[in-house]
């Protein structure tokens, strides 16, 4: 069993998961007594305190998923600039432990989850392509959980690789922290799919990405990745202010840099910290004010988020493009979950004047989505 | 620790937690203390100055997370301090780089050529700094006056780029 698997105390398994192809992979994968077959519902959902949050990383639930798995993502708000981005949900939760993670709050589940219906979500997509085929559309699986640390139990990515293979216009995108790549070495792939890090330099690994790869695990599947022929991308958020940012983001700038030319990397997405206040009291509980997060300065924003002061993100965003731009000007770059105004002030042109992502920020193919009867809104 | 224990150790404090209409979850911060000392002396002056509803949500919150990183400011808790100068003496020392930035823009503020009926300061609004200019007229004169001054300003900050906004 691979090393990071062996952080699970136990794995469930609903009865009407039984016969799923996961399940019988998990029971490979695990010894006996760590699994258990539980009828359905067998956990219940509830509020978790810090320490139950903790535990629920530990355990690991199978099941079926009986809601929609397409939805469109949590950034497309009023009052927020969007980048037309679509989650497909097929698990909840993380074995990764960060401590600015937002699923602290509202994870009310006490265990980590994969859903074994995987064929479901095919059904949606497959009605979405009935009307959509030709439509650009970006949909990702990294939204309530990392896309490939579990990947050897579900073998997700295999199976949507090859869908994606049959709609050519839409692009799959993996978020990860992990280096678990090894289902990407031998596949066959249409060229529409985007594996994508999150980055942060080493130091916010070590201190705040607990149970994550390092950074240059990161890279080096990055680079293994790209050299299989998929698309790379690169999410450095969330940015995390402290004294020794700016080197040590310039470090992160020049690692990326030194791998990778601005024609390997699909994005590069900038991301200031940014969570709930509710979440803060449970990071408090979980990580103690030595935390960088909890140490840090925050404000309510215009969505009702905690941000750094709009000065501070704007210059850390600044000096982290001007690295980039000193390496080349050709570096995709874009802001996520920001203000308009930021947007301005930072990338100087609106998201639709910007060559390098402006398809992405074209509205038609959302809209034309958004009359679908699979399409969700966020909550 | 409970919440349960600091009511039977605090009365007056539980007493002007009910007054207040505060809940239990406005007062979460103190259930992360181990025990009571580090917090006592904050529950006390909180029982003897009797903040407002928002004022203990703010106090508890900067006071709850400054003693958490173990900065102590008994300086503040002093009989003379009212409660809004107490408040901002927290955010000083919680917000302590946000507070020294806005400090420099006052400063900026309140050097620029502004007359006697054009009040103009450096405010914090939510996660933004920003000038805030008041001021009355009293005819299309005094308005064209006032207008002309606040260019005058304009200029004054146009001729140094970066005082109070990098854009």
């Amino acid at each position: 069993m691979k090393e990071h698997l062996k952080i699970f105390d136990k794995v469930y398994i609903e009865e009407t998961a039984q016969n799923s192809a996961t399940a019988k992979r998990a029971c490979k994968i695990f010894p006996k007594n760590k699994i258990q077959m539980v009828p359905d519902n067998f956990l219940k959902p509830g509020r978790l305190s810090a320490s139950q949050f903790q535990k629920s990383k530990r355990s690991l639930l199978l099941k079926e998923f009986k809601g929609s798995f397409f939805k469109r993502c949590p950034g497309a708000k009023p009052k927020l600039m969007c980048c037309n981005y679509f989650v497909l949900n097929l698990g909840q939760h993380c074995e990764m432990d960060c401590s600015y993670c937002y699923l602290q709050s509202f994870i009310n589940f006490p265990a980590v989850v994969i859903y074994t219906n995987i064929e479901k979500a095919f059904q949606e997509l497959e009605a979405l392509k009935k009307h959509h085929s030709q439509d650009y559309i970006r949909i990702g699986t990294g939204e309530q959980t990392d896309s490939l640390s579990l990947d050897d139990i579900s073998l997700y990515s295999v199976q949507l690789i090859k869908f994606f293979n049959t709609c050519s216009h839409w692009l799959l995108e993996f978020k990860t922290k992990s280096n678990n790549i090894k289902n990407f070495e031998n596949i066959k792939h249409s060229g529409n799919t985007v594996v994508s890090w999150s980055l942060n330099p080493e130091y916010i690994v070590q201190k705040e990405e607990h149970q994550t790869s390092s950074l240059k695990e990161r890279l080096l599947a990055a680079r293994r990745v790209k050299d299989k022929g998929f698309k790379v991308s690169f999410h450095i958020d969330p940015l995390i202010y402290y004294p020794e940012w700016k080197s040590h983001y310039e470090e992160l700038v020049q690692q990326i840099t030194g791998l990778f030319s601005p024609e390997e990397v699909t994005h590069i997405s900038l991301g200031a910290l940014r969570f709930q206040p509710e979440q803060k009291s449970m990071m408090r509980k979980r990580w103690g004010m030595q935390s960088l997060i909890c140490r840090g300065e925050f404000f309510r924003s215009v969505d009702g988020k905690l941000r750094y002061d709009q000065e501070i993100r704007q210059e850390m965003f600044e000096y982290i493009l001007s690295w980039l731009k000193q390496h080349s000007r050709d570096w995709p770059c874009f802001l996520c979950m920001e203000t308009p105004e930021s947007w301005l002030n930072v990338m100087k042109f609106p998201a639709k004047q910007i060559s390098s992502i402006k398809k992405d920020f074209n509205l038609s193919g959302t809209n034309a989505i958004s009359t679908h009867p699979l399409y969700t809104d966020p909550v | 620790m409970e919440l349960s224990k600091i009511f039977n150790q605090f009365p007056l404090f539980h007493q002007w937690m009910k007054d207040k209409k505060l809940n239990p979850k406005d007062l979460s911060i103190l259930t992360e203390f181990e025990n009571l000392s580090p917090i006592k002396p904050l529950l006390q002056w909180i029982e003897k100055r009797q903040p407002t509803h928002s004022q203990g949500k703010q106090i508890l919150d900067l006071g709850g997370e400054l003693l958490l990183m173990d900065k102590a400011f008994n300086s503040l808790l002093l009989k003379e301090t009212t409660v809004p100068q107490f408040i901002e003496g927290l955010k000083k020392l919680r917000l302590a780089e946000t507070s020294f930035r806005d400090e420099k823009k006052s400063d900026i503020v309140n050097h620029l050529a502004w007359t006697d009926s054009i009040k103009a300061k450096w405010i914090r609004q939510d996660d933004r700094g920003a000038l805030s200019v008041h001021f009355h007229s009293f005819s299309l004169k005094d308005f064209k006056q006032k207008i002309q001054k606040l260019n005058s300003v304009y200029q004054q900050l146009s001729e140094g780029p970066g005082q109070l906004w990098k854009n």
